[in-house]
């Protein structure tokens, strides 16, 4: 489950070129939707209380933070690797 | 305990006041003082004092009273709870225990939000410590007063950070707002004999 903060601290951040990388990555056309693979559901989150390192995502129980593109595709690399 | 001191805070803790409570007008009932409207930066629109003042006290109160402390923090753009939770859990602890001393209550929730797993972790840990050290738990430094402390982590949602629609999360309800104006008035959690 991926919680994408959806708030005015990360908007300022440049949220929207993260979301839309994030939504490329895996193969979505918008928010609420889950991967073909069944892995990885994106919700957008009330702000996640985090605004010192936007933007930020959590997955599952863990809050990644300062997000780039490039963090991006490090961070579905871990949940990918076999 | 916790520490997160400025300099006035230092000059009320010399006077022997604590945090949030500057007054020495007693109470309804509580023999140790009114908490009045806090100063400085802890500064809210509603007054403690008025707003604790509506909790029954005494032996003819109903038992077991609570204090539920808000960790529900949602609002875009603000991440003061998170710090204070993860950098100084102790601190929000210290502050619920005083709360929980001066209402005459008998167990503290924290319902803290889903996405704050960190803190719900920090504060379960600083809890068992100040168990572990007498501050909490049965018979507290041998004052006969017991308080049991227990991390409610929400299943999530804005609106659980509305304090009625918190209660109702708390009962496992669905978190919905009460249209009771004070939410210290609406009766007792887990009521038994009916819905208020």
């Amino acid at each position: 489950m991926i919680l994408l903060c959806d708030s005015v601290s990360c908007w300022i951040l440049d949220q929207e070129r993260i979301r839309d990388h994030l939504l490329l990555s895996l193969g979505l056309r918008g928010l609420c939707e889950t991967s073909a693979d069944g892995m990885f559901t994106v919700l957008p989150a009330a702000c996640l209380g985090a605004c010192d390192r936007a933007p930020v995502m959590m997955v599952d129980d863990k809050l990644y933070c300062n997000l780039t593109c490039e963090k991006i595709d490090e961070i579905l690399g871990t949940f990918r690797k076999p | 305990m916790g520490r997160l001191h400025s300099p006035r805070t230092r000059k009320r803790a010399d006077t022997g006041a604590a945090h949030g409570n500057h007054g020495n007008d007693a109470g309804p009932g509580t023999g140790r003082g009114n908490a009045v409207e806090p100063q400085g930066p802890w500064r809210r629109g509603f007054p403690t004092g008025k707003k604790w003042s509506v909790m029954p006290m005494g032996t003819e109160a109903r038992r077991p009273k609570y204090v539920v402390i808000n960790a529900d923090e949602m609002e875009p753009g603000t991440f003061k709870d998170r710090f204070l939770l993860e950098n100084n859990p102790h601190l929000t602890l210290e502050g619920a225990l005083l709360a929980a001393y001066a209402l005459e209550a008998d167990v503290v929730f924290f319902f803290v939000r889903h996405e704050y797993p960190a803190a719900s972790a920090l504060l379960t840990k600083s809890i068992a410590e100040a168990r572990d050290r007498g501050y909490a738990g049965t018979n507290i430094l041998g004052s006969g007063w017991s308080v049991e402390c227990h991390v409610h982590e929400s299943a999530g949602r804005y609106m659980c950070g509305e304090e009625t629609a918190l209660l109702n999360a708390l009962e496992g309800r669905r978190a919905t707002p009460a249209t009771n104006l004070l939410s210290s008035d609406r009766g007792p959690l887990w009521k038994t004999h009916g819905r208020q």
